[in-house]
């Protein structure tokens, strides 16, 4: 099967009631236009997307009538810090050089309302340390990332996000 | 998709890249495939003077991208000079099929911008150590196709091929990886084979 383009949303009324077949594609794999996938039932599809495409979790590849094939985003190792357990000014100056430290790392940033989730570059030990040391509350952890994009990364500075969900007064 | 296919190359410093390039480009002429050469290297030609005079392709169709410092910033930060020469690349020559883009020896963690090029390749060599592979960089671990190459050097170098298969296969999940030996030519054809499937035609007759 050869996606050319990305039908909708699984939580689409289009196709309540169809069964779901998800293939996993993970961070690194999302803005693959081109790549050779295989779902979870064992259907092997082939993904030809205009280049700048994004593969979010829920987007529908195929439609065959009854089944849907739907990306889902699998867990994987990620420094998470919820902005609820780090509030005040001294959080707002640890948590900046956090974010210094990790545009070091060319590591994308996916930032919610809530809170920052970025990919695990070095050992868990080490992210450990490094909250540790800027005493911020965060964990390490194993997430879905970049379910529907990145906030930032070291290549793409839009800003465009579809978790933002912040808005300022004009 | 407008233009042509854009394939990237790119791995730590020495590791066979320009060589890859120079095996392939014979492959790509005998299957008709239309094909141009970028080169990326930190302040000269160096890499692009040297495909230019191997005689294996036309040299209008080889450019060169300097990059000034870290090479990474030209095939994932900012992919603008890269892009500029497929630009001059696509208007020169009106059929072209292929671009292959060499990055600059880099690190472990490079990574090419979906926004420059459609698949990308990763080489790393066994002389380099046979630990590579559970080092985890990026690259290694994102590439669509991973190369290990100078498999002729791993006894050379006491470097273990099979524990670099095991490790392979733990870090790249359902991804591809040859074993080459780029000098003789071993693992060539499955390395073009596989090129030309996933990143040419993803497994669909054209
Ligand atoms: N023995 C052996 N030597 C190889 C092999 N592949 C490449 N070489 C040699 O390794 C050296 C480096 O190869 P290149 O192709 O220039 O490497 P590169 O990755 O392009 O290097 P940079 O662009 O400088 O990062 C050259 O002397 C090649 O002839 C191989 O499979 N076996
Ligand atoms: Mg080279």
């Amino acid at each position: 099967m050869e996606v050319t383009a990305i039908l909708g949303f699984v939580t689409d009324d289009a196709f309540a009631g169809r069964a779901v077949d998800p293939v996993d594609v993970p961070w690194g794999d999302a803005r693959k236009h081109r790549q050779a996938l295989r779902t979870a039932g064992g259907r092997d599809v082939v993904v030809r997307l205009p280049r700048g495409s994004f593969l979010a979790d829920g987007a529908v590849l195929v439609e065959d009538g009854a089944t849907v094939v739907v990306v889902r985003r699998p867990a994987e190792d990620a420094i998470v810090l919820p902005f609820a357990d780090n509030t005040g000014a001294d959080a707002v100056r640890r948590a900046l050089l956090l974010g210094y430290l990790l545009g070091n790392q060319h590591a994308p940033l996916e930032v919610s309302a809530t809170e920052l989730r970025t990919p695990l570059l070095t050992g868990p030990g080490t992210a450990r340390k490094l909250l540790e040391d800027l005493h911020l509350h965060g964990r390490v952890d194993t997430v879905a990332l970049a379910a529907h994009g990145w906030t930032n990364t070291s290549a793409d500075h839009h800003g465009q996000s579809a978790t933002h969900g912040h808005h300022h007064a004009p | 998709m407008t233009g042509a296919i854009r394939i990237g190359i790119g791995g730590p410093v020495g590791s066979g890249k320009t060589r890859l390039l120079e095996r392939l480009l014979p492959m790509f002429a005998t299957a008709g495939i239309d094909t141009a050469v970028i080169t990326n290297d930190l302040m000269t030609e160096e890499d692009a003077e040297r495909v230019r005079r191997s005689g294996l392709i036309d040299p209008a169709r080889v450019m060169a991208v300097e990059t000034g410092a870290c090479p990474h910033t030209a095939i994932r930060e900012d992919p603008s000079a890269n892009l500029a020469a497929i630009d001059v690349l696509e208007r020169r020559f009106a059929g072209l099929e292929v671009v292959l883009i060499e990055s600059g020896g880099d690190n472990l963690a490079a990574t090419f911008t979906s926004d420059l090029v459609d698949y990308w390749v990763f080489v790393i060599d066994t002389a380099a150590g046979d630990d590579i592979p559970r080092k985890k960089g990026l690259g290694l671990l994102q590439a669509d196709l991973l190369v290990v190459n100078k498999i002729d050097l791993a006894p050379l170098v006491g470097a273990d091929l099979d524990l670099m298969r095991r490790d392979v296969a733990v870090a790249r999940p359902g991804k591809p990886t040859i074993f080459t030996d780029l000098r003789s030519g071993v693992g060539l054809d499955e390395a073009f084979d596989r090129i030309v499937r996933d990143a040419l035609t993803l497994g669909v007759l054209t």
